[in-house]
Formats: C-alpha cells, structure tokens, sequence
C-alpha cells in the first residue's frame, strides 16, 4: 500500500467488510462527528479498541448519572494499562451512541491478560510521509501529536463528518508508513483485532481504532489467531445484566488536572478545557469562535489578577490575532495553536521576562480547567488492597501486626523487599516507615532498619490512591511522574526516589527535567545533584541496580552537565565564608577531574580573589603551590590565615601524603622562630580545631613519624625523656665547644625549669617542632612544657579545653589552671603571652565563640573599630541581657559612629551636586536656545518684511538641586552569613539618609519582613533591632518593597542578599519584573562590604538581571555611586 | 539604477514583487500584497530570504495586517532586521522608512524637526517642518521601521505611545495643525535581547506591540546552507573565483551551534561563553576565511584558520570567555578527534593557537 496516498485512503474509507473510523484517544473532532458518522453508517455491531477486560466496565462507563472525565485502569503483565475518558474521547462518544441506539458493542483489542509475543515485523521505513506530515502541519518531525492537531483537528469546524473521518485515516495511515519497524506487541494486537472483526461474521460492524491500525484492519492477513482462541471478545448486549464476575481493574474518578499531559498522569492531552469547549461547539466554527473569545478574555483577567496590566483591548486583540491567523491558514475557526500564538504575540511582551511565566500560570488555569469526574452510584471499587497484600506475601512481609524489619537492601532477597518498601513509601501508602538512614558519599549502605506496620491509615491510603494505579510499581510511577517540581530539592528528591524504587520510566523523566537546572542552580545545589547523579549512575543507591545501563549512562552524562554549572557557578562561591561551600568545593573537584583546563583556570582566579575561607581551600586544590601556603603563616592578618587553614584542611584533607600543601606548612612551622610561632599560634590552633580531636591526635602521630620517632614516641616516658635530653644536652655541649650551632629541630632541653635557661641561651628553641605541634593541636597537653602550657591554657580560653577523658590520669591532673581563669585574668595572661597586637584579635574571637564577657573588657576609648568587631558585638546583642547590654552600648555606640563617620567621609563626594539642570522662565541660569525658540514659536512678528521669533519667554537652566525627591528602598537580607553586609546596609542607609534629595526606606528580612525604617536615621538603634539569621524568602520582601513604591521612576531599590532563594525563583522574577515594568530603578548587591566580593547563587542573579536588576558584589561606595548617577540622570 | 553596495529589498526583489503584487485576493488597506502573498514572499520565491519558521512570519502579517505596531525581539544576529525590512518592502513597496535607535535619538527624530534656518527666516510654516521617517509614513500609509528600539532612552521611546494609539501627530507649534495617519501605516521596531533589553521600555509602549520573538536558526542543515550560500556571495562580490570550502564553512558552523547552545551535536555539556555567537557573526567570519583562501596561497587551508577567529569572536566583554573555548577544545573537540574524524584531529592539533 505504498502507492498513492490518495488512492491508498480512498480504499481505506470505502472498506466494505469493516467501516473504518480511525481516531486519535482524545480528539474533540473525531468525539463531535461520532454520532452523524455512526448514524450514517448504521452497524449492526460497534467494534472497539479495548481489551476484553473493559467489556464489563461499559455499563458503568456509560450510565447516564456518571460524568466524565473518568479512567478505567487495567493491570497486566505490560504495567498499568490506563484508559483516561473525556466528553472528547471519540471511544466514549461511540459506545454513549451505541447504548442510546441499543448496538451491541464487542471490545476487540487483545486481552492485557494475553502475555504471548510475536516476532517484530521489520519494513520498510517510508520516511517522507513523516517529514510530509510535519511539513504539511509546520510541526517538528516525530511529534504525532501536533500533526494530528493541525491535518485533523484544526480544519474540522466547518467540514462535514466524513471529511474529518478521512483526515484521520490519512494521518493514520501515512504515519504507519513512516515507520520502519513495528513492535511484536502491536503486531499481535492487530491479528487478534482482525481475528474479532472477522468472527463477527457478516454483520455490519463499525470499527473504532486507532488511525495507526486502521490500515491493516481493513483486509485479511495471515493470522495467528484461530476463532476458537479468541476469548471476551463476544458483543456485549446492552439489554445483559450488569454481571458482578471476576471483574478486573477499576473504574475511578478523574479531573481534568490529571488529564492534561503535562500532569504526568500517563495518556493525557494537552489543555483539556479547551477541547471540552471545541467538542461542545459540536463542530460549528462560530460557536469555537466565541470560545476562543471567552477564553482570551479569562487569560486576560487572571493575568490582570496577577498583577500585570492587561485589558479589555488586549483581549480584542489577541482574538482578532487568532482569527486572522486562522482565516490566513484557511481555517474555519482557531485551533489551540492559534490561540496560544496570538496570546503569546499580544499579552507575552517578549519570551524572557516575569510576565511571561504569569500569563503561562494564566493559559495553564484557564485552559486545562479544574473539571472533575464523578463515577456512576454503584460502581464497584478498586481491587488496590487485595493486589498489595499479595505484592507484600510474595516479598515475605508481613501483611498485619507491627514488626521491625532489617535489610542488607544491596543484595537479593532483600533488594526485593527495599524497592517494594521504597515504592509504597513514596506512593503515599502508609505502611512501612524507615529508621535514619547513615550514607556517606563513596560509602554503600549496608544495612537498614524498616518498621512496618499494617494500620487503619494503610487501608485509608490506599483508598486515596486508587487512581494511581493497581500495583506498587504503579502506585509509585504515578506519584513520582506528578510531584510537582518547583525547586532543587524536589528535584534532587525525585532523581533519588525514582532511582531506588528501581523506576526507569520515572529517571528517566526526573533525569529530562534535571536537565534544565544547570541553567540556574547553584554552587552547592549543582554538586549535591552531581553527586547524587553519580550514585544513580555507579548504583549505589540499592533501587539504582534495577535501572537499564543506558539510563545509568545517561545519569553519568547529565552529571558533566552539572559539573560544567559549578564551575560556573565557583565565581559564586568565591567571597563565600561557609564551612559547608568549602566542603563542596572538595567534592566538586573530585568529581570534575575531567575538566581539567576550565577548573585550573576558576581555582586559581578563586586562589587569587576569594575570601581567606575558599583561597584555602582552592590551595589544597591546585598543585605545587607549596610555597605559597608557607607564606601565609608570614603574613599579618591572623583571622585570615585561620579561615585559609580551614579551608585547606576541610578540602585537601589532613593526610601529609595526599596533601602537598600540607607538607609545605609543617616544614614552614618548623622553620619559623619562636617569636614568630607565637605569633601565629592563635591562627594556627584556630586553623586545626576544625579536624576533630581524634583526627588531630592521628594527625600528631604522623608527625611523629615524619620527625623520626615511632608512633606516639612523641610522648616518652618521664625517664626516657630525662635520657634523651641528657643526651642532648651533652650533644649540644660538645657541638658548642665545637664552634658548631645547634641543629635545627633537635629537640630543645624542656624539662622542669629549663625553659627559662633555653629561651636565654641564643639560637636555642623554647618551642621545638614537636611541642609547637601538641600546641597547635592541643594534644597531649601534658608532654608540654610549662612555657608551652600556658600558652596552651591561654588558648583553651578561647577555643575550650579539649576533651579529656576522665581515666586518663594525666588529663585529670591538667584539670587546674585554665577553666579557673577569670576573664581580666585570662586578658591580662594574653597580653602577657602573646602581646597587645594579639589581645584584641583573640578576644574578639573569643567573643565570636560566644564570650560575651570579654566585650566589656574592651575599652570603648581604645578600641580599633573594625566592621568585624562590631558584627560581633552585635551578633551578642540579641543574647545579652539589658542590663549586660547596658555595659556594651557604648562600645557599640562608639564603634557605629565612628564607622558611620569614615564611611560618609568616603561616600560624601559620590553624592555631591546631585543636581541636573531642568528648564525653567526663572532667569536663574543660561538661556536655554533651542528650547526658547520652541517655546516662542507662536510669538512671530513681521519686522522689516521678515517673519521674526521675539523670545517674549526666554528659557534657562536651572540647577536642579533639591528640587527632586527621590525614595530609595533598601531591602536588606538578615538571613545567617549575611551579617557584615547588614552591618554595612545600615551604616550606608545612615549616610544616605543625610542626603536631603533622599527619603530612605529599610526593610530588614528573612522569612519575614520588618519594617525599619524609623531607625534608618540611627544606625546603632537600627543594628540593635535586627537579630540575624532564619531563612530567604526575596520575592515576599520584594512584594513588600513594591507597596512601598510611591513615584515609580523616583525610586531606588537596593536589594542586599545572597540570591539563595528559598521560594521558587519565578515569583521573584515576577516581583522584579513588575517593579522594573514600572520604572523602579533597581539594583541587587550580592554582598555589600568593603572588599567587594561576595557568595550569591549565579544563576538566579544571572535570571534577575534578565528582568532587569543588575546584580553584583558591590563596595559601598559603588552603591552611592550608583545612587548618584541615577539622582544625576547619568546612568 | 545605479550601483549599490546593499540594495534594499523593494529593489533586489523588484521582479518578484511586481509579479506577486498581481495576485488577487482582498488586501488590507493601503497594501501592495495579500498577506498570503506577503509570507510567500519573506519566506519562498526563487532566492531564500528568511530562513524560519512560517507560523513566525504569520504572525508578523498578521498583526501588521491589523494596523498593530510589531516588535521584533532576539539575539543579535537572527536576521531581525532583514526581517522588518522584507516585511516592509513587501507590504508597502519601500523599507527606506526607517530610524536607527540609538542613545543619541532624540524626540525629533521619532516625531519631527525644524529646519532652523527656514522657521527663522519665514516663520514657522509646515514647510520648515522636518517630518521624521515616522511622520512621513503617517502621511503616506507606509511601514515605519524604528531599528533596536530599546537603545533609544525611554522618555524618547514613549513619544511613539500616542503615535500608535491615537493614530496622529500634534505639532502645536503650528497652531492646531495634526498629522493623521493614513490607512496603512503600521510600525515594525526591533529590539535586541542583549542591550538593554525590553524591560527598559515603558509598560505603556510594551502594551502597544505584539512581540514576536526571532530565535537563532533551528536547523543545522539550513544554518550551514545560509552561511555557505552567504559565503560564496561575499567571494563573488569580491572577485575571486575560488570554491568555498564547505568542510570549513560546516566546521565552523557546528562550532557555533555548539557553543550557543552550550550542547554539542552529540548532546555533550558544552561551557557557553557569555559572547552572543549569531549566524550574523558566522557569515562574517566564513567570509574572511574564505577570502583570506582566494586571496593568499599560504592561508588555502582554511581549517587552520577556525581557531584564531574562533577566539576573536568569543574573546569581547568577558576574558574567562577565552578559557571556555579552551575547555570546549579540550572536552568535545577532543573527544570527536579521538572519535578519528579528520577535520576534528586537524584542529585539536590547533590547540596552541588558543593558548592564552
């Protein structure tokens, strides 16, 4: 039949033995002409395409109390065959014809029970009639769907029913030709269909099927079925009672929410209200015509709604749009594509920005609708019970009682019982329920415990999830395919849930969707899901073993992409001074090892402008930097090189052979002289405490090794330690009578009261490399001298004590000295130890750490005012007491005008002249030419015979200075790790607010919003009221922002936060968008400190300043910069 | 008519227009065309001229076709421009109507100017009325095109608000005179996605337009086509006589599709530079590969040549751009040259020329 198309349909139509009407499952064309075509054709019997098991549901399905849209669900040895009915399912509209008509109706399609195969048929390919299709509907090729769209649907209104009819049998059949090979399933299908219409001998049947097989029903072929296979097959009278035997499957309610395809809920249609509307006009143009009207219109008011100008001439466009599309393309009236093109043309206002994504909210609510079915009384119900508990019988779980069950879940038979347990669990049964679960990246999990339990709630859950499915499997595809996906973490839950329940269909979905967030994500979320995706893609998740190789494959590639994303999104990370960033960063390159080129160049750009916390960590990173990392240890800042020495050891590890900067380190600590080491004592202490104290004393012992005593030889016994400096001293001795120096690191006589005659005699160390190693560590705090010990209890002041046990005699007896130490002591004792550089760094670590006492040590008169200083002071605030506050005040009263003072010194000059010139008749400045004689055109005299302007209204400059009044909003982020940027938001909002032109506003948020604005003016008051931390919700903010909003083009919007936004982004985007739509000037400052660098997610900021935000790290000096040139008209 | 160095379309296109103008059919007012002849022509006739989607071009007919100002958004380089200027030859026989946007545009040159000499020597008279390309295609019925609209500052964008709504122009300063526009005049603007943006524009002037927006060419095939057909023109118009090497005009073409996309052909992850690489771009660059072949020996092998171009087309606002082409030489062109495809190992063999 691959002759002429034309003569191949004409055949197909005309087919005497069977009249064929070939449709689509939803087709409002196809469900409209159903009653005229089966009219005209009169059968005796109506052949349909559905499995014999459907034959006792007919009833139900066609009583006149049940209202679609209804599913029928069948389970057989393929999975859940789902069978979803609308008003616009021909299927439906053929067998409510044949109840009325009282026409028998035999379901011909082959039993789900029917587990046989056939042999694929291999043919071949036709592909032009594929690419003839699409070319003819405009549509991408293998897109069926909008093909039939357009060659089936869109020319129906207007034609008669048996034109509609031989457009879908075309459609069919020239999709039939295009393919090559035909399944073996299919193939039996067909024979069996075939088989049935042959059995029902002579009479007049009508067949509908689908146009795909519509071709082949027509003749005979070699069959494999005999008459007497055939089994169900036999026409179900309408006038039989409604028999109750072993009927399978169920019949359950849906709603057109579901039906929509991109629900998830499997055999949908895209936007079923609108099809409803199209098979309500019954196929008159001017009824569709009013229902494209009535719905542009709706779309219009819920965009309105929504907050986006949209009016009544819009709608009238946008319909004439649609209908003048439709007229061009030769169509009686628009089809779905018309309508969504006009709207997108008229209300979209350009692909990218936030109304874009309100008006597809909008199409969403009104086209796909919120229609529900209802079952007919009296429907049987769903054997989802019954299929369950044997499921669980065959799993050897317990079906009743409560019962603690433990898994190995990565090997058979327990590997059934996981899955089975993962699938009700995710598929909202509730019946088994898991104990923590502990997995480390890279390590598998060997054992689970589960608590199941048989409840009253299990029977209720499974009455609530009968439209999902019939079987676990089932149950939790349907669950997973319709989650709804709004952030990164429903979708990292998804991948994970889909993996382990061993649902391919399911990741494969989760891995399609995944593959837009590397767009947007950021730093952390792009290497949580990189991570994540080599689990899937190495099987470590135990469902993970069920999935198909390529799938697995496929997990592995998408894992580049989102390795390729955190490298984008590393220059996010750069200004971070987050532990868990850092870690990440560890993670990240161990998994983008194959990028090698890319992930050098962003280190190293990390390594050269990143805050101290990830320099560290790129260091430990990038290889042969060992010289570098020495140097840090000479360098003044002692906050700087802790959080550097945080980083590293939190990303490159501890182990001195995997870790060449750390080797560079240890050999640069036993270089340094003493001085020297107590300088950078604190630091370093401060550095290691972030390994725990078992892997610090392991880190001890391998330094042992490394200087040439055996494991814990470091800690000698009291004799042998006698011996040994015995020896040295008579060593050193002898090397000095020599004329020779001491050795370097030869270990330094620190017995009892020698310490003293060491740090006198010259060259000799009071530290040696060991002792400065239990210090920096503080381990074996007991082999320390007592130089070193109480530079160590100086330290246990700020960073504890560390833990001793109890037993351990020697940790009993350091029990004394430190924990004792007031805290003047304590001050007093640092000085003395480390010097006055160091006290005020360590107290105000110290405060940091949470001692707050140590604050009211600080004299308010000497004190250097530092932003950090004052974060800390202020970070305390919120814990003190009014009347410890009371003793702070000053110190922070003293710290904020001062700061406040050098900040408005600096931003001061930004801010001048903010003044432009504005035309005015006030002789106040020059005389503005242009503009007089524009102005003085109607004051024309004739003077000696020419036409003359008389400037009777001479127009000027005038200076604009305090004309204007100008609203700035600051929205500040309080949310953790913000603390310096709020610090700064606040003292510059204090500066701007001294600007006459300028009328401040200061929202403070997190998940809330305050208003603070009656504290702008006093900068300490204002710091004292915000308390710090909570999580991000910007868009609630913004929204809050936007009311305040008076003049829109007078108005400022300054947005401080990291961009970790914890709602979805796209209402954010919304908020941004309406804001900037209305001429707000806006500008997002990823961090606003003085160096300029900050952590924000990339991705959101990139989105944001697609709306027209611009986003960056920003000193704040450039903010009043900005704010100047925008006052200014410059920008 | 004498030479040009761009003829516009009315005049490439004369003959097919002339023949098309003589198909029957109802036409808006003050068309030359049906519109059904108007998409023919941007999208069909002996030459191509638009390569894209049909239904984009409809669209574009028909909101002209409804007098409703159109707004042609995109990424640079996505034939926007030849776009409006084809719409307009076809609708109204001229695309001379037009005004650059610019940061310098100001309100004259979207409403009217004054000839300053003539208003003082006579006083002000419509004859010393400059009118602007707008103003003139009011008084005729034309299209008026306004190129990348949203450069224009938004004050001088809104003069257009009551242009398009109220359909006339006041020129007070002649008394009660008012320009009305004549049936058939309609506005195409275009705007670039990467400027400014439209969200610069005024909600007023955003609900005047339809939007239509122009992506980069879908298909390979007739992204290569268009770039080789382009790419032999440019030869031609220069004098040369040499073949355009098609190995290097679809090299280069796969490396653009793949670097916009940020997917290689293969569905590799690509790193996207931040740089807009338009067919526009690649035109240019094939040309001058190929006339660099035409015009001296030593440069015949024009493969050699894709890197260096490669990196001076990425290379312009962000300088990390240059380390994304490398890591792009580094993961897909590496894996396709040890895939063995020639092409693919001679340029990986290229490496060096992008070291920094």
């Amino acid at each position: 039949m691959t002759g002429d198309p034309r003569a191949a349909v004409e055949a197909l139509a005309a087919c005497e033995a069977v009249h064929l009407v070939g449709v689509r499952h939803h087709s409002p064309a196809l469900a409209a002409a159903m009653p005229s075509l089966l009219e005209a054709a009169a059968p005796e019997v109506l052949a349909i395409e559905l499995p014999a098991e459907a034959r006792g549901w007919l009833h139900w399905l066609t009583e006149p109390d049940a209202i679609a849209p209804l599913a029928l669900a069948f389970d057989g040895p393929r999975g859940l065959a789902f069978y979803p009915f609308a008003d616009f399912s021909p299927e439906l509209a053929a067998l409510r014809w044949a109840r009325s008509a009282r026409v028998p109706v035999a379901c011909i399609d082959l039993p789900l029970a029917d587990a046989g195969s056939s042999e694929s048929e291999a043919r071949e390919a036709q592909p032009r009639w594929r690419r003839a299709l699409a070319a003819r509907a405009r549509a991408e090729e293998f897109d069926g769907d909008e093909t039939w769209d357009r060659l089936v649907e869109a020319p129906a209104p207007g034609s008669t029913p048996e034109a509609v009819r031989r457009a879908a049998l075309a459609h069919g059949w020239a999709g039939r030709e295009a393919v090559g090979e035909i399944d073996g399933h299919t193939l039996r299908r067909e024979a069996w269909m075939r088989a049935c219409l042959a059995a029902l001998g002579g009479r007049r049947a009508v067949a509908v099927v689908g146009a795909f097989h519509a071709p082949v029903l027509s003749g005979a072929g070699s069959d494999p079925f005999a008459a007497g296979d055939l089994r169900g097959w036999a026409p179900l009278d309408w006038e039989d009672p409604v028999g109750d035997d072993d009927r399978a499957g169920c019949l359950v309610p849906y709603t057109f929410a579901q039906l929509d395809s991109r629900s998830g809920y499997p055999a949908g249609i895209r936007d079923p209200e609108w099809q409803q509307a199209v098979v309500e006009a019954d196929g008159d143009p001017a009824a569709i015509r009013s229902a494209a009207t009535r719905m542009v219109t709706r779309v219009v008011r819920e965009l309105r709604r929504g907050g986006h100008p949209a009016g009544p001439a819009e709608a009238a466009e946008t319909v004439r749009v649609a209908l003048d599309l439709a007229a061009l393309r030769g169509l009686a009236a628009p089809s779905r594509r018309e309508i969504l093109e006009a709207v997108s043309s008229v209300l979209g206002q350009g692909a990218l920005s936030g109304r874009s994504r309100a008006l597809a909210g909008a199409l969403e609510t009104v086209l796909v609708g919120a229609r529900a079915g209802r079952v007919a009384t009296g429907t049987p119900r769903s054997p989802l019970r019954e299929t369950l508990q044997a499921e669980l019988r065959a799993a050897r779980l317990p079906a009743e009682g409560r019962h603690a069950v433990s898994l190995a879940p990565l090997r058979e038979p327990d590997l059934t019982k996981h899955v089975l347990l993962r699938r009700l669990e995710v598929g909202g049964i509730a019946y088994g329920e898991r104990e923590s679960v502990a997995r480390t990246r890279g390590a598998e999990a060997v054992l689970e415990r589960w608590q199941v339990a048989w409840t009253a709630a299990t029977d209720a859950s499974i009455e609530l999830s009968a439209v999902k499915g019939l079987t676990a499997e089932q149950l939790a595809t349907t669950s997973l395919l319709t989650r709804p996906l709004d952030d990164v973490d429903a979708h990292a839950r998804l991948l994970a849930d889909a993996a382990d329940c061993g649902l391919p269909d399911v990741a494969a979905h989760a891995l399609d969707a995944a593959r837009a967030l590397p767009a947007t994500c950021g730093f952390g979320d792009a290497v949580r899901l990189g991570v994540l995706l080599d689990d899937v893609a190495r099987a470590r998740l135990p469902g993970a073993t069920l999935l198909a190789d390529d799938l697995r494959a496929r997990a592995g590639e998408l894992e580049g992409e989102f390795t390729s994303a955190a490298l984008r999104e590393l220059q996010g990370i750069r200004g971070s001074d987050d532990e868990a960033d850092a870690v990440a960063l560890g993670s990240f390159v161990a998994m983008a090892g194959h990028l090698e080129l890319g992930l050098e160049h962003a280190l190293r750009e990390v390594l050269e402008d990143g805050s101290p916390l990830m320099q560290g960590g790129a260091a430990g990173l990038v290889g042969a930097l060992g010289a570098r990392v020495a140097s840090w240890l000479d360098l003044p800042e002692h906050r700087v090189l802790r959080r550097r020495l945080v980083g590293l050891l939190l990303v490159a590890g501890w182990e001195l052979d995997s870790s060449p900067a750390m080797v560079a380190l240890v050999e640069r600590v036993a270089e340094i002289d003493d001085e020297e080491f107590v300088r950078v004592l604190p630091s370093l202490r401060g550095g290691f405490e972030v390994l725990g104290a078992a892997r610090r004393r392991a880190l001890l012992t391998e330094l042992g090794h490394r200087y040439g005593q055996s494991a814990g030889a470091l800690v000698l016994p009291p004799e042998e330690t006698l011996a040994v400096v015995a020896h040295d001293r008579s060593a050193r001795e002898r090397l000095a009578a020599l004329g020779l120096g001491p050795a370097q690191g030869a270990v330094a006589p620190v017995v009892g009261t020698a310490v003293a005659e060491g740090a006198s005699s010259e060259g000799v160390r009071v530290y040696p490399v060991p002792e400065r190693w239990r210090l920096i560590l503080a381990q074996e705090r007991e082999s320390l001298s007592p130089a070193g010990e109480r530079l160590g209890n100086c330290l246990d002041g700020l960073y504890g004590r560390p833990e001793t046990d109890a037993l351990d005699g020697s940790g009993r007896g350091a029990g004394d000295g430190p924990a004792a130490l007031g805290v003047r002591e304590w001050a007093a004792e640092i000085e003395a130890v480390f010097g006055q550089a160091a006290l005020q760094e360590i107290l105000g670590e110290a405060a940091a750490a949470g001692r707050g006492e140590v604050l009211e040590l600080l004299d308010p008169a000497r004190v250097r005012p530092s932003v950090d200083l004052l974060t800390t002071a202020l970070l305390l605030a919120g814990s003190l007491s009014e009347a410890r506050l009371a003793r702070l005040r000053p110190l922070v009263r003293r710290l904020v005008a001062q700061l406040a003072e050098q900040l408005a010194v600096r931003l001061r000059p930004a801010l001048t002249g903010l003044a432009s010139a504005r035309p005015t008749r006030r002789a106040v400045g020059p005389l503005d030419l242009a503009a007089t004689i524009r102005r003085n055109l109607r004051h024309v005299v004739l003077l000696d015979g020419r036409p003359q302007v008389v400037p009777a209204a001479p127009v000027f400059r005038q200076p604009q200075a305090k004309a204007s009044d100008w609203h700035l909003i600051v929205v500040v982020d309080v949310s953790g790790s913000m603390s310096s940027s709020v610090v700064f938001s606040a003292l510059t909002a204090a500066v701007l607010t001294g600007v006459p032109q300028l009328d401040v506003t200061f929202l403070a948020f997190n998940t809330q919003v305050m208003d603070l604005t009656g504290h702008v003016d006093d900068p300490l008051s204002l710091l004292l009221e915000v308390s710090i931390g909570g999580g991000t919700d910007i868009a609630g903010a913004m929204h809050v922002a936007r009311s305040r909003v008076r003049v829109p083009s007078r108005t400022l919007c300054v947005l401080v936060s990291d961009f970790e936004e914890y709602a979805a982004v796209g209402e954010l985007l919304g908020e941004v968008d309406a804001m900037h739509a209305a001429g707000v000037h806006l500008m997002g400052c990823a961090a606003l400190d003085d160096s300029g660098d900050g952590a924000y997610n990339v991705g959101v900021a990139q989105q944001l300043a697609g709306v027209g935000m611009r986003v960056a790290a920003v000193t704040p000096l450039d903010l009043a910069r900005w704010v100047g040139r925008v006052i200014r008209g410059e920008h | 008519m004498s030479e040009m160095q761009v003829p516009p379309p009315e005049v490439l296109y004369a003959d097919e227009l002339a023949r098309l103008a003589t198909e029957p059919g109802p036409r808006p007012p003050g068309w030359r065309l049906t519109p059904s002849a108007v998409v023919k022509f941007v999208c069909g006739g002996p030459r191509p001229k638009f390569v894209g989607d049909v239904s984009l071009v409809e669209r574009c007919v028909i909101t002209l076709a409804g007098e409703r100002a159109l707004l042609l958004v995109g990424e640079p380089g996505t034939a926007k421009s030849m776009l409006s200027e084809l719409l307009a030859a076809a609708i109204c026989g001229t695309s001379e109507l037009a005004v650059q946007g610019s940061a310098g545009t100001t309100e004259d040159q979207l409403r009217y100017g004054w000839n300053y000499a003539q208003l003082l020597a006579k006083g002000p008279s419509a004859d010393a009325l400059v009118p602007s390309p707008v103003m003139a295609a009011m008084q005729q019925g034309r299209v008026a095109r306004v190129e990348e609209i949203t450069r224009c500052l938004p004050e001088v964008q809104d003069a257009l608000v009551s242009v398009l709504s109220e359909r006339r122009l006041a020129v007070p300063e002649l008394g009660d005179h008012t320009v009305h526009a004549v049936p058939g005049f309609c506005l195409i603007a275009t705007a670039n996605l990467r400027d400014r943006g439209v969200s610069e524009m005024s909600a007023a002037l955003k609900r005047r337009f339809n939007f239509e927006h122009v992506p980069p060419i879908a298909d390979p095939a007739a992204e290569i086509a268009l770039v080789t057909e382009r790419t032999r023109r440019a030869v031609r118009d220069a004098g040369a006589t040499t073949p355009v090497d098609e190995v290097v005009v679809e090299t280069l073409v796969t490396a653009f599709r793949d670097l916009r996309s940020g997917v290689s052909q293969e569905g590799w992850a690509v790193e996207r530079p931040s740089t807009v690489l338009s067919t526009a771009e690649a035109v240019a660059i094939s040309g001058s590969i190929a006339l660099s072949a035409a015009f001296f020996p030593h440069a015949a092998d024009g493969i050699r040549q894709i890197p260096g171009h490669l990196l001076g087309a990425v290379r312009k606002d962000d300088a990390d751009d240059g380390a994304r082409l490398l890591s792009y030489w580094d993961t897909v062109i590496r894996r396709r040259a040890e895939a063995g495809q020639h092409t693919w190992r001679q340029l990986w063999a290229l490496r060096d020329q992008l070291e920094p």
